[in-house]
């Protein structure tokens, strides 16, 4: 027999226990990835449009709590557009918007056509509105798809009715289940009238992307620049709440889940007193005494970690299907998301089987085999 | 088994008190030397302080005073007890304290675990431990699926292990009826046989008149200390 056949054949021989402990790991480790994983795929979901341009870089209004409630008007605009190193800056309005229950969050995007072809969007069917057309609208091959909708067809949005003129992709996924809209067209619908959300800049060849957005924050102080996903809380405050919230409720979980299993550990030292009395009479060391007890318990925090990986994946599909979420989130599994379950279960362990092994490595032989 | 030491004693247990918490005075000055190869019984009434002194021996518990020295290994003096405990003794209870989720074969195999012994000289060892103890094919057993008296021989396999220079055996028979006592008997006899030193402290007269030498105590210090059949003991053990 090996040591680890011996840890084995101890966690088998109690296995209500040991399944008991797995799953008390499993529920917090579950608890951990899935707000991890649902935080990421918001932030993600969130952070694809900055993507959906190409751009070099995107300025959005700094601090905002929501990154679609960022303003930048034709002023500030104009002001990036003659920034040294800025070859081109496309002010860009986006909105979203109801549509049914199966989309909660249609995104809406405002553009001038003349740059479209600079905003990366290529026409797969039918042609660009016109720059002053009025109640026409193109949809993404992906929105085309899910709504139905062929060049001709009338869509209705914002409380108008819209003849789709073309259908595009991005190369986006987000970019491409949504609609695009003449930018005065979709100003005008929102009473927003020389404002846009966005503005998605492309540097000069040969110039330092990170010295020109340095350059634009620095000019503009009311803005702020974002090239990649982890910047988007500069702009989007929500998603550096929820960054907090979920490493909260981590911190929470391992110490909630840490006192369960420090317990349940706890009351089985009790229970195998005699035992681990036992394996020091008999000339076992104080650190191998410990080092079977805690061997025990990081086999349970491994085994428990992959049932709670496993019961995430279950509870994110059940999450992303409430309406609230529905067409929003995202389910973004990544190897961080695993690390940090492996990271939960094992630290929760350790935590809560401190105490209970300190207490078997210093057993007295003599008082432990007469305990009753 | 090891080669002994060259002292003159396997035992040496010189002015030893133990006095627990609360003034209990187990043990009052006991001096008592076991030579190598020697089978040594320790009798006396239940409280007189036999376990405590064997106890003292398997470096269980430590004395309040005087000193107690086992085949050359001044025990006052050890920096692990536990690699005392794995190395020089063996020590066999009276309920066996087997592990009983582990097979007889695992429970001999226990003691080895940290003896840089490979897992393959482990399982050899407690095989022919198992062997030598009169329960070959039994291995795979449960203590459960095991009678007592076969318990107790799987005790004493693993007692004997790591090849310890003292046997000590705290009431081995207490558990056993008179067919398994008879056998175990005839098992630590052919261990004494074998030159081993054994330590053994029992209730039962019968099984003290087996010893080279049996040694009474009462009221933690030993009143007999005398060669096998010169002690008359018509009160041990039902105190």
């Amino acid at each position: 027999m090996t040591f680890f056949g011996l840890v084995i054949r101890n966690l088998w021989s109690k296995k209500a226990r040991s399944i008991g402990l797995a799953f008390a790991v499993a529920i917090a480790v579950m608890t951990v990835v899935t707000l991890d994983v649902t935080s990421s795929g918001l932030e993600q979901s969130a952070a694809a449009i900055i993507s959906v341009g190409k751009a070099d870089f995107t300025v959005a209004q700094k601090g905002t709590s929501d990154i679609l409630s960022s303003t930048i008007d034709q002023q500030e605009l104009n002001k990036i557009r003659v920034t040294p190193g800025v070859a081109t800056a496309i002010g860009v309005l986006v909105e979203t918007e109801h549509l049914s229950a199966d989309d909660p969050v249609f995104i809406e995007i405002g553009i001038n056509p003349g740059d479209l072809r600079a905003f990366g969007v290529n026409i797969v069917k039918g042609q660009p509105y016109s720059a002053t057309g009025t109640h026409q609208v193109m949809v993404g091959w992906r929105a085309a798809a899910n709504l139905g909708l062929t060049v001709g067809d009338t869509f209705r949005a914002n409380g108008t009715t819209n003849t789709v003129v073309g259908i595009y992709s991005t190369g986006n996924s987000f970019g491409d289940s949504g609609a695009m809209f003449p930018l005065p067209a979709i100003q005008g619908y929102n009473r927003v009238p020389g404002i846009v959300t966005l503005a998605f800049v492309k540097v000069t060849p040969g110039s330092s992307k990170s010295s020109v957005a340095n350059r634009v924050e620095y000019d503009q102080p009311e803005l702020t620049t974002i090239r990649t996903a982890s910047q988007f809380g500069r702009a989007d405050r929500s998603l550096v709440y929820l960054q907090a919230a979920v490493n909260g409720s981590t911190v929470l979980a391992i110490l909630i889940g840490a006192v369960i299993v420090g317990n349940t550990i706890l009351l089985s030292l009790f229970e195998r007193t005699r035992e681990f009395g036992l394996l020091r009479a008999i000339g076992w060391t104080r650190t191998r005494t410990a080092s079977l007890l805690l061997g025990e318990c990081l086999l349970l925090a491994v085994l428990g970690g992959a049932i709670g990986v496993a019961l995430s994946f279950g509870v994110v599909a059940a999450l992303s299907q409430l309406p609230q979420l529905k067409g929003v989130l995202h389910p973004n599994f990544t190897a961080g998301a695993f690390w940090r379950a492996l990271f939960t279960a094992l630290v929760m362990t350790l935590i809560g089987a401190l105490y209970p092994t300190i207490r078997a490595a210093l057993l007295s032989p003599l008082k432990a085999l007469s305990y009753e | 088994m090891s080669e002994a030491p060259a002292e003159n004693h396997a035992v040496e247990v010189r002015g030893v008190t133990r006095i627990y918490p609360g003034h209990v005075h187990a043990l009052g000055g006991v001096d008592l030397t076991v030579d190598y190869g020697e089978t040594l019984a320790i009798t006396g009434p239940s409280g007189c302080g036999k376990s405590t002194l064997l106890h003292l021996m398997a470096a269980i518990d430590s004395p309040t005073s005087g000193s107690v020295k086992m085949a050359g290994h001044e025990l006052a003096a050890l920096d692990d007890p536990g690699s005392f405990r794995r190395s020089v003794v063996g020590l066999v209870f009276q309920f066996h304290n087997l592990l009983p989720q582990l097979t007889a074969l695992a429970n001999v195999e226990l003691p080895m675990f940290g003896t840089h012994v490979s897992r393959r000289q482990r399982m050899e060892r407690a095989r022919e431990l198992l062997g030598e103890v009169d329960l070959h094919g039994r291995e795979d057993r449960l203590p459960t699926e095991l009678s007592g008296g076969e318990r107790q021989r799987v005790a004493i396999a693993r007692a004997l292990a790591n090849h310890p220079e003292v046997l000590l055996a705290d009431e081995p028979t207490g558990s056993l009826d008179t067919a398994s006592t008879e056998r175990f008997l005839d098992l630590l006899r052919r261990l004494g046989d074998g030159g081993m030193t054994i330590v053994m402290v029992t209730h039962d007269v019968e099984v003290a008149s087996r010893a080279h030498r049996i040694v009474e105590m009462r009221d933690g210090s030993i009143v007999h200390n005398d060669a096998e059949g010169s002690l008359a003991m018509p009160d041990a053990g039902t105190g």
